[in-house]
């Protein structure tokens, strides 16, 4: 028997809410759970859990008997990676260079597809925000961050 | 009425400050700027600006922050008008009729009356605002444990309603919102809950974070894997009064859209998104001539811009006197405010009247503000809309990046956001609206104690939230609304319309 899922977007989304309902609820019992007039604090966690799975379960089977097929598309994956790791990078950064070096790194990963095709650009956007974002920060708002280490 | 005039003068004496008068007028450009430029929208520069709000007075905080959302919602017509493209999703409606009236020739009468019909909007709905929250906040003064929990209950399962996604993901948006919210120390226990050891979520998870992560980087992902869309200006504006005909077509219609626009905008939700359509609906069942809708129909302008202005303004009403956000951008000041320390709810009327008159007072100035930000300067932000994105989405990057990590100068705050920043990602791909998660997390604490608190009072009996009339009505009310917007044949208008 194959199964013909119609909406996966809904479909996916069910299986997920009902993974991290189950997650959630096995993380749940490692706390006190207490009764319902003295609540511990596992006690909503176990709540929602479980109202977690069963709104997963139900998107679930709403989503494998759909009138409509939705497919699950397109996912442009490479702004994603690139978004992300620049953030990321960023995170890494400012603590251990300081301001300026992050938010370069951040630009150049950001604008990865321009920096191909116009690296100049980038490279004024680069200058222009971290001129502006260090004025800003450091002299004007007087914030605890490195400059440069 | 003269302890009316008293907390008015109250209002305008804060606003009115050098200081918060300039915050009001930048909350205004940046509202109308944010409004005009595609790919930026007022809860995602709403979440970036966070953290800098934290440095200035939460009066200011939020008539800047107010003045950005309500500022997006008045310029978001400039662009459906002018390029037949919605600066925000509440102007969809106005390019129907806009779009067409430009291409007469007429774009500057129609940009003319929305800008007068949402002023005029604007002053009314300030108006019930200041009439209608005293009474409702004393309302509330009496609710009990059992009533705010059936409060906020009704507050998500509305919001979830009012989406045009599939109801069963958003309540699920709305349920992981508030599991996010349990992580963190528990307040009546001291146990730490789901922190896997991390010290960053020892105190619960960021809520900046989770804010810039789920709508600023995950709109600017989201735009980044989109088309690149051009756009020509499709005429230049020649005159911007409108003719003798248009006024006396437009202001019935005002006044309609105003009243539709300032009931709608209280409902937990997407209320002005709503507004703008039902206002739309309503104009074109009661005209004269309905086959004029689509062509250039006046109405089909003022009325719908009306009403998306009066709601966004009315929008406002649930969370400064109940302390229940009404929708993400809602959610987001809330969470603010919680951040400086001050606990939303019918009490901030009576315990910080200067914020909440303040407030008041700045929504009526920035309305005035906007009417000159609108007309006479309409043509600099058209020319603006020529900024390609490329240009617009680093900065956006480095001021989230910034921001959350200024909050608490914590790392992995940013290391949350990228984290979310990727959820928001998947939830959006998958249809699923993000912003039932952000009002969960916000209100997850709250319903957590009222419940408990609740259960305790009636030794765990939950017959409590039934048997006491108001928390009834609300939970009623709640499945009254999952009914009516779960039946078929509104559903597919809505879809339609959606």
């Amino acid at each position: 028997m194959r199964l013909r899922i119609a909406d996966r977007k809904e479909f996916s989304a069910g299986l997920i809410f009902t993974a991290i309902g189950l997650v959630a609820l096995g993380l749940s019992f490692e706390y006190r759970l207490g009764t319902a007039t003295r609540m511990g604090p596992g006690f909503f966690p176990l709540c929602l859990s479980v109202l977690l799975i069963v709104l997963g379960i139900a998107a679930a089977v709403r989503g494998l008997r759909a009138s409509m097929v939705e497919p699950l598309g397109r996912w442009p994956l490479v702004p994603l990676v690139f978004v992300m790791c620049g953030v990321i990078a960023f995170g890494l950064l400012i603590d251990w260079k300081g301001l300026a070096v992050a938010v370069l790194v951040l630009i150049v990963l950001a604008c990865y597809q321009r920096l191909r095709s116009r690296p100049l650009e980038v490279a004024l956007i680069a200058a222009l925000l971290i001129a502006m974002t260090v004025g800003l920060f450091i002299y004007g708002l007087g914030m605890p961050f490195y400059l440069y280490r | 009425m003269s302890q009316l005039l008293d907390k008015l003068g109250l209002g305008f004496g804060v606003a009115l400050t050098l200081k918060n008068f300039l915050y009001c007028l930048l909350g205004a450009t940046l509202g109308t700027l944010v409004g005009v430029l595609p790919g930026l929208g007022p809860v995602t520069t709403i979440a970036m600006l966070l953290p800098i709000t934290f440095k200035i007075s939460p009066v200011a905080s939020l008539i800047m922050l107010s003045g950005i959302y309500y500022g997006a919602h008045h310029a978001g017509s400039t662009t459906a008008i002018m390029l037949n493209m919605p600066g925000e999703p509440t102007s969809v409606v106005i390019c129907i009729d806009g779009h067409p009236m430009a291409r007469q020739g007429r774009a500057g009468a129609a940009l003319c009356i929305s800008a007068l019909g949402s002023f005029f909007a604007g002053c009314v709905s300030v108006i019930v605002i200041a009439l209608f929250s005293p009474p409702l906040a004393d309302a509330a003064l009496l609710f009990g444990a059992p009533e705010y929990t059936s409060m906020i209950i009704m507050a998500l399962v509305t919001a979830s309603v009012l989406s045009s996604a599939s109801l069963i993901t958003t309540i699920a948006m709305a349920v992981l919102g508030v599991l996010i919210g349990t992580v963190g120390t528990d307040v009546n226990s001291g146990v730490v809950r789901f922190s896997f050891g991390a010290e960053g979520l020892a105190d619960g998870v960021s809520f900046v974070a989770v804010a810039v992560g789920l709508f600023a980087f995950a709109e600017v992902i989201l735009h980044l894997g989109a088309l690149e869309q051009r756009h020509r200006i499709t005429s230049r504006i020649r005159g911007l009064l409108p003719t003798r005909a248009d006024l006396s077509a437009a202001w019935k219609a005002i006044l309609r859209g105003t009243a539709v626009g300032a009931g709608f905008g209280i409902l937990p939700g997407t209320g002005p998104l709503i507004s703008s359509f039902a206002a739309y609906a309503l104009e074109k069942q009661i005209a004269a001539d309905p086959s004029r809708f689509g062509n250039g129909a006046i109405e089909g302008v003022a009325g719908p811009e009306a009403a998306n202005n009066a709601a966004a303004l009315t929008h406002f009403i649930p969370m400064l006197t109940l302390g229940i956000p009404a929708g993400a951008a809602m959610a987001l000041m809330l969470g603010a405010l919680m951040i400086q320390g001050i606990a939303p709810g019918p009490q901030v009327m009576t315990q910080h009247p200067d914020l909440f008159w303040g407030v008041v007072a700045s929504m009526w100035i920035g309305n005035m503000m906007l009417l000159v930000l609108n007309l006479p300067l309409v043509g600099v932000w058209v020319r603006l809309l020529a900024i390609p994105y490329r240009f617009l989405y680093p900065t956006i990057l480095v001021f989230c990046c910034i921001g959350v990590y200024s909050v608490s100068n914590s790392a992995f705050d940013v290391f949350l956001a990228a984290g979310f920043g990727l959820v928001g990602y998947v939830f959006k791909r998958l249809n699923c609206a993000p912003a039932p998660l952000i009002l969960g997390l916000v209100l997850g604490p709250v319903l957590e104690e009222n419940l408990r608190r609740s259960l305790l009072i009636s030794r765990g009996d939950p017959s409590v939230f039934f048997t006491r009339p108001i928390s009834l009505a609300m939970l009623l009310l709640a499945v009254a609304f999952v009914v009516i917007f779960s039946l078929p044949a509104l559903r597919r208008r809505r879809e339609a319309l959606t």
